[in-house]
């Protein structure tokens, strides 16, 4: 690749996404944070499941991966400790990450795998034309909720940090830059970055989403101390706004580094293990 | 009964409907729903359905929707889903539980290719994976056949004789999403038809029992050989479903198999699901031209009617077997079927594999088939016959 511009991580698929559809902002800030981070596309891997959002992958520059209902989470672990010095980015929709694969999101976090999973939460089943989601708000009326919604909605990002996630952020794909300066951030971050990128689906929740979305957004006040799992309590499960930025971020040990770690106190060595030996430990000789 | 213009999906819908109220009076009813492209539309009526006593609910995934099927079967009332391609793949261990607790859940199998790659037509692959997973199964052919065989599969399902589930299979697609005029019936007649509910094995407080225990192999082999028995009861019990139904109803829907001039037939087809519609629309106008040609439309493929299709298929020199399925590294799934059924006839027996994943199977490609089949000296192995879209 000539340089790293966002356009060169374009391919030359053409999104099937709906005229309006919020998944275009998040692509076009993933290409942005590509581009500024410099990240080569053969280092690159994005993972998705199924739903209009996993057809992402497909429209990036970059080793892609469709993979099965709910199920990016464990292939992108597959393929992060299979080959560590990737990037791995998964893909997917709220019905995908919270509903059919809601136990992958638990463990990849608990196990901190250094991995970036972004969300595209446009709050309802899209791809199969508007049925209620786990993030769909309670009362509101569906293709599957007739009469109205009776469960409560859930917040993914509420559900990352007590999973255990060590980078936490929420984005609104109508700020293309502000959401690539996010995934900036969640893809340098070491260890398991979730960013829950609010993006509306003009179809099936309504013409003005983006509007009514623009409307409630708000930002984290000065001080406010990421480094606390409480100091997000403020910041989660909000009814009238929508407050997006970096909500929870910590250092904690990655998998692979407590792996390395529990083999090297094992094996009785003295010295820590390098780089080459992490990527001689992970790397088939094949 | 009301003549309608309706969908597949949606007369499956209001098939359910119908059976689920007929239950009122005893536990009710109850779905877990979850949707997937091409049945989505049959979960969705169920959602706006109203019923005296019954949840329809709507869950996280396929597995759990049966999980929920379970939970209500057990507890007596009259549990039944829908769903299609991965969607069943995901749902398999609860499919196979729902047959070995031997609990009466209909399951409405909208036909489509499993993926990856993705694609969301049709073709049989989804539901003849689950073939081995103790339920029966039947693949419809008409949007009549279906509402008439989801009625009859509660009845089937229930008896005492039977305890088992079953799974009705449309085609994605050319079937859910197309429209048919179809007599769907009033509910006092579904109310005749169907019986209450009555799972013996229920949850009942007055006897306290845990259910899925650890068994030993003896016990093991009793309980798979207790389902294969209640399998062979089968065609008694539909045959009465049937004569039922006719008197209920007024029409008599087919049984396992469908026959069509097949008396004197040299040459014989057999087809499953629409692509037998096309089946017959080619070998009618074949016989116009008094071709000894004819058709067998398998409709219960599990248990496999095997004497039926011995005793059809008894005068045919060479079968055609068309299958909108394949078993890497065998065949056709009906054809290894047959093949086992007429094994040591000597009968010239044909493959053709046709439809995967949603390819059109037109008359023309039928015609080509047949033409191929009556130049055949000897058969070969399994025939792709790729049709192009």
């Amino acid at each position: 690749m000539n340089g790293y511009s966002p356009l060169s991580y374009k391919t030359d698929l053409k999104p099937v996404w709906c005229p309006g559809c919020g998944d275009f902002g998040v692509l076009n800030s993933l290409y942005r944070a590509l581009a500024e981070l410099k990240i080569e596309p053969h280092d690159t891997v994005v993972v998705s499941g199924i739903g209009c959002s996993s057809r992402l992958p497909g429209y990036v520059e970059a080793y892609g991966f469709n993979s099965l209902h709910g199920r990016a989470l464990p292939i992108a672990t597959g393929a992060k400790l299979a080959s560590p010095a990737l990037k791995v980015i998964a893909v997917g929709g709220d019905g995908d990450g919270v509903a059919i694969g809601g136990n992958h999101f638990l463990h990849a976090a608990r196990r901190n795998t250094d991995l970036t999973y972004i969300m595209m939460d446009n709050e309802i089943y899209g791809l199969t034309k508007g049925q209620a989601a786990p993030t769909t708000p309670i009362g509101d009326k569906t293709k599957s909720t007739t009469y109205g919604n009776p469960e409560a909605a859930v917040d993914p990002c509420a559900l990352a940090i007590s999973f255990g996630a060590t980078w936490v952020g929420r984005g609104f794909s109508g700020d293309v830059k502000g959401t690539a300066e996010l995934m900036k951030l969640a893809i340098a971050h070491k260890g398991f970055a979730f960013l829950d990128i609010i993006s509306p689906c003009v179809t099936w929740r309504g013409d003005d989403q983006h509007k009514e979305i623009r409307a409630k957004l708000r930002t984290l006040p000065a001080g406010y101390d990421k480094t606390k799992r409480t100091s997000a309590d403020a910041y989660t499960n909000e009814a009238d706004v929508v407050t997006t930025g970096v909500l929870f971020e910590v250092e904690h040990p990655t998998l692979i580094d407590e792996i390395l770690e529990i083999r090297w106190k094992a094996q009785g060595d003295k010295q820590p293990p390098t780089r080459k030996d992490l990527l001689k430990a992970f790397t088939p000789s094949f | 009964m009301s003549r309608i213009l309706a969908t597949g999906n949606y007369a499956a819908g209001q098939a359910l409907a119908l059976a689920g109220e007929a239950n009122r009076n005893a536990r009710g009813c109850c779905a877990g729903a979850y949707p997937i492209t091409p049945q989505t539309e049959i979960i969705e009526y169920l959602r706006g359905a109203v019923f005296t006593k019954g949840r329809i609910v709507p869950v996280e995934s396929e597995h759990s929707a049966m999980g929920v099927c379970i939970g209500a079967s057990m507890s007596g009332a009259r549990a039944f889903t829908a769903s299609s391609s991965n969607g069943l793949a995901y749902m398999t261990e609860n499919i196979f539980a729902a047959g070995y607790y031997r609990l009466p859940i209909v399951l409405i199998a909208v036909n489509r290719t499993l993926g990856p790659p993705w694609n969301i037509w049709v073709d049989q692959g989804d539901s003849l994976a689950l073939r081995d997973a103790a339920w029966l199964q039947f693949y419809c052919s008409t949007h009549q056949d279906l509402v008439d065989t989801i009625l009859m599969a509660f009845r089937v399902a229930e008896d005492p004789r039977i305890l088992l589930p079953v799974m009705v299979a449309m085609d994605g697609f050319v079937s859910s999403h197309t429209q048919m005029v179809v007599d769907v019936p009033s509910q006092e007649l579904v109310d005749q038809y169907l019986p209450l509910c009555n799972v013996p094995q229920r949850l009942d407080h007055s006897r306290p029992a845990t259910m899925g225990g650890l068994t030993w192999p003896r016990e093991t082999e009793r309980h798979r050989r207790d389902i294969q028995e209640a399998m062979e009861r089968v065609p008694l019990v539909l045959e009465e479903a049937r004569e039922e139904f006719y008197a209920v109803f007024g029409r008599r829907p087919d049984g396992a198999v469908a026959a069509e001039h097949t008396g004197d037939a040299e040459t014989l087809l057999i087809a499953s699901s629409t692509m037998a519609e096309t089946a017959r629309d080619v070998v009618r106008r074949r016989r116009t031209r008094e071709e000894k040609i004819g058709l067998l439309r398998i409709k219960q493929f599990r248990p496999f009617p095997r004497a039926e299709v011995q005793q059809i298929v008894r005068g045919a020199k060479r079968i055609g077997v068309l299958d909108r399925n394949h078993s890497p590294g065998s065949g056709g799934i009906f054809w290894g079927e047959v093949a086992a059924t007429l094994q040591g006839s000597g009968v010239l027996l044909q493959d053709y594999i046709t439809g995967i994943g949603g390819g059109d199977v037109t008359p023309d490609v039928i015609e080509n088939i047949i033409d191929d089949l009556n130049g055949r000296t000897a058969s070969s192995e399994p025939l792709w016959q790729e049709v192009a879209v």
